[in-house]
């Protein structure tokens, strides 16, 4: 564990270092690490980079949040209600399935240019495996479990609350980390098709002027606020996992 | 049971599509911006049948599958060779993956064109990139979750080389790399159509980007409709091979992972010249797609949006 954990990752920065310093590659097509680090470092200090980049986290916090408020209230309600699910399921999946880049040209008919479109394709996104998780979860329920809360005198509300819920945390925190990881990669897309500001407009700008060493330090800051978002919800959902997780039942 | 469910969910679809129907033409919501289900089927058989859509089809099913194939023949192997090398392997390359496997494909474009040039090459790279890495996850994972008991009787037979590898090791593991396959194969459709979007000259994305920005609202549905029923197919069509994996442990388990490879390689080979050709069929047809805003007189409702749209509503 530890230190010799991160060994490959070091040895691939130096290899990224050496080689094009050793004239192994390119170093117009593939400048070492370090010229990105101070490409990196020259736009975080000229603004443009957390400028762009505190507009890509919020469009993808607000669609993000969205998703969150609408999708798991949803789907833990029609987890309890099995008929409803049944007539709505192959439905759900049929919309989930609907590519949210054409869902994107739809929203832009309806909500007009602007942040509207983009917030709600990421919503859309993340919302389709926020509603089939915590629905999933709800569901099917560990038939132990139930029992056990039973026997305790818990029913309705009581039994929902304090069993059912907090079995169901660690799929729903499962869906979120999943979710959380599809935001980010429909965002930047989205900032490439119409945008003016962003990350992702950001990249299209630099690719523009063909300056490799500030496409690459563009994908390390596009890959940082992913990376920090996905080991936030593997964080939550060990700490929902069972094994840390004492059930809310005195 | 089974009947019921599929009756219930065959509604939940109807009431869907009968809302989609009825909805524009009662005056619910606008027709102009939302046109009836019927008018957006007939418009997908019209395109179908006149050969606009057929070419973008192609390229765009073409793309998928040489991506996903790339991917797999760079991934599964990577995949076996990484589980089966044991624990301290796989604790150090971890963190790795994880890494790459969060580099944003998009912004990886700007490079890929660096590298590749403009063209096929750089969308089948991209692509290749999106579903590697659900395919090594999942490859791995298989490969480690293998039952010890029979990689433990394989080895007392004296079973080695090829025979342990398509005999024995990468049938066990089967089911799980299908499932990376047909994860890789989700997302790579889904960054498809995004990817062609931006930057392409042809393919459904491309087609659905152009009808948006000719304010062809009735093409951006069929175009659209028809992307959903392709990613459904190519899902289902990936998901009836992770629910009858074609491999058995044992000596025919080496045949049939032979015969898959090679269908997989004479299936492939022509992908970039079919992309070429289709590619030179749009350029041809719509001698300057982007220019040619062919299409009906606005009407005074579009004017009046537009005209919002660019005053910011005022």
């Amino acid at each position: 564990m530890g230190i010799s954990r991160y060994a490959l990752v070091a040895v691939v920065l130096v290899a990224w270092e050496a080689a094009p310093r050793l004239g192994l590659v390119d170093a117009g097509f593939f400048p070492p690490f370090s010229a990105v680090i101070g490409e990196l470092w020259a736009q975080g200090v000229s603004g443009a980079l957390p400028r762009n980049a505190a507009i890509s986290i919020g469009r993808a916090a607000a669609g993000f949040a969205l998703a969150v408020l609408a999708a798991i209230p949803a789907g833990l309600l029609l987890g309890t209600l099995p008929t409803l699910a049944e007539c709505c399921t192959p439905l759900f999946m049929v919309l989930a399935a609907a590519n949210p880049f054409l869902l994107f040209h739809v929203a832009l008919l309806f909500l007009g240019i602007g942040e509207a479109p983009k917030i709600t394709m990421i919503a859309w996104v993340c919302g389709w495996p926020l509603l089939f998780g915590s629905m999933a979860a709800m569901a099917r329920p560990d038939a132990e479990l139930l029992r056990t809360g039973r026997a305790f005198g818990l029913g309705g509300w009581a039994l929902t609350r304090r069993v059912l819920l907090p079995a169901a945390a660690p799929a729903i925190a499962t869906s979120l980390r999943l979710s959380a990881g599809l935001a980010f990669f429909v965002l930047i897309a989205a900032e490439m098709m119409g945008a003016s500001s962003g990350l992702g407009w950001l990249v299209l700008t630099y690719q523009e002027s063909y300056h490799a060493a500030r496409i690459y330090a563009a994908a390390v800051a596009i890959a940082i606020p992913g990376l920090l978002a996905d080991s936030a919800f593997e964080w939550l959902e060990r700490k929902l996992s069972p094994k840390e997780n004492v059930y809310a039942i005195e | 049971m089974t009947a019921g469910k599929l009756l219930r969910g065959a509604l939940g679809l109807g009431v869907f599509c009968a809302f989609w129907e009825i909805a524009p033409r009662a005056g619910w919501i606008d027709a102009q911006f939302t046109p009836p289900l019927s008018k957006v089927l007939r418009a997908v058989f019209t395109l179908l049948a006149d050969g606009t859509l057929v070419p973008h089809l192609e390229v765009s099913l073409w793309r998928a599958a040489a991506g996903l194939v790339i991917a797999a023949a760079v991934a599964v192997p990577a995949g076996l060779a990484l589980g089966a090398a044991g624990e301290r392997v796989n604790r150090a390359i971890e963190p790795l993956l994880r890494v790459f496997g969060q580099v944003n494909p998009f912004s990886l474009m700007p490079l890929f064109l660096l590298f590749f040039g403009l063209g096929e090459v750089a969308h089948v790279a991209v692509m290749a990139w999106v579903s590697l890495w659900p395919i090594l996850r999942h490859t791995v994972g298989g490969v480690r979750s293998v039952d010890t008991a029979i990689l433990r009787s394989a080895r007392s037979m004296g079973v080695r080389g090829p025979a342990w590898l398509f005999g024995v090791l990468l049938p066990a593991a089967a089911h799980a790399i299908f499932t990376g396959v047909r994860a890789g194969g989700g997302l790579l459709f889904f960054m498809l159509i995004g990817a062609e979007m931006i930057g392409a000259g042809a393919g459904l994305g491309w087609f659905l980007h152009n009808a948006a920005a000719n304010y062809q609202i009735t093409r951006i549905y069929a175009a659209g409709l028809l992307i959903l029923v392709c990613g459904a197919l190519l899902d289902g069509a990936l998901a009836a091979f992770e629910r009858r994996v074609p491999f058995r442990i044992g000596p025919r388990g080496m045949g049939a992972a032979g015969l898959l490879l090679t269908v997989i390689v004479i299936v492939t080979a022509p992908a970039i010249q079919a992309m070429d050709r289709a590619n030179a069929q749009v350029m041809t047809d719509h001698p300057s797609c982007h220019e040619t805003h062919n299409q009906p007189e606005p009407t005074p409702d579009d004017l009046e949006r537009l005209s919002k749209e660019f005053t910011g509503g005022h």
